[in-house]
């Protein structure tokens, strides 16, 4: 089937769009982030400034988005930027499963800091 | 196989080269982060991280993601608003508007 005269955003390929649209969030959450990280020198550095900010449910939720969507995106482009060179079945799937591995090793790291932070003394 | 380099395909390398950088970075910044849970670790990670270097660094990090941002919208706009008819006008707006922030935050950081 060809696409030409549909659009590259009309070709139904789920990984193409769902990169824009995480990286229009991502667009918006790192200026956040950025705001609410280093706002002030202590806001980003002071452990009890920070322990106190994430204790805030929706602040831990903003950042579980971020960590799920930040590691798809980055990941998702390194993937695709792998594609672009020709090697052997073996080897791509090889890659994937490290790229996949790495992603949901670090994804669960960064979910279980945010869900089980102590609480300031 | 060698492609020649328009003016936009220097922004297509720029584009791959940030991302697999800030790619490189979120998983070390989660590691990292993770350290959170035992202050003294934190402490002293947030010790090094004072490191002149570490901070020209960090200095570098934020252009990287300001390129990478910017040029991010910039193909959103070609794939969605027509953008392509004028994408080497935003190439342009892209890199000095980079270049601007960078500078900016340069002096932000170490003035």
């Amino acid at each position: 089937m060809s696409f030409k005269f549909e659009g590259a955003s009309k070709s139904g390929s789920f990984g193409w769009y769902f990169q824009r649209v995480t990286g229009v969030v991502l667009f918006i959450q790192v200026l956040a982030h950025f705001y609410i990280a280093h706002r002030t020198w202590d806001a980003g550095h002071d452990w009890p400034t920070i322990i106190a900010r994430l204790s805030n449910p929706y602040m831990q939720m903003f950042y579980l988005v971020f960590v799920a969507l930040g590691l798809y995106h980055g990941l998702n482009g390194l993937w695709s930027i792998i594609r672009d060179y020709h090697m052997s079945e073996g080897r791509r799937q090889f890659i994937f499963g490290v790229i996949v591995t790495v992603g949901v090793f670090i994804g669960v790291l960064g979910f279980i800091t945010m869900l089980t932070l102590p609480s300031v003394q | 196989m060698r492609y020649v380099k328009h003016y936009g395909t220097w922004g297509y390398i720029l584009h791959r080269l940030s991302g697999l950088a800030l790619t490189g970075y979120i998983l070390i910044h989660i590691y990292l982060v993770s350290g959170l849970h035992n202050r003294p670790v934190w402490d002293q990670e947030m010790q090094i991280f004072r490191h002149p270097a570490l901070m020209v660094l960090e200095w570098f990090l934020f252009s990287v993601v300001v390129y990478h941002s910017l040029n991010g919208l910039r193909i959103f706009m070609i794939d969605y608003f027509n953008g392509a008819r004028y994408q080497k006008q935003l190439l342009t707006g892209v890199l000095v508007l980079s270049v601007i922030l960078f500078a900016g935050m340069g002096a932000i950081m170490f003035l």
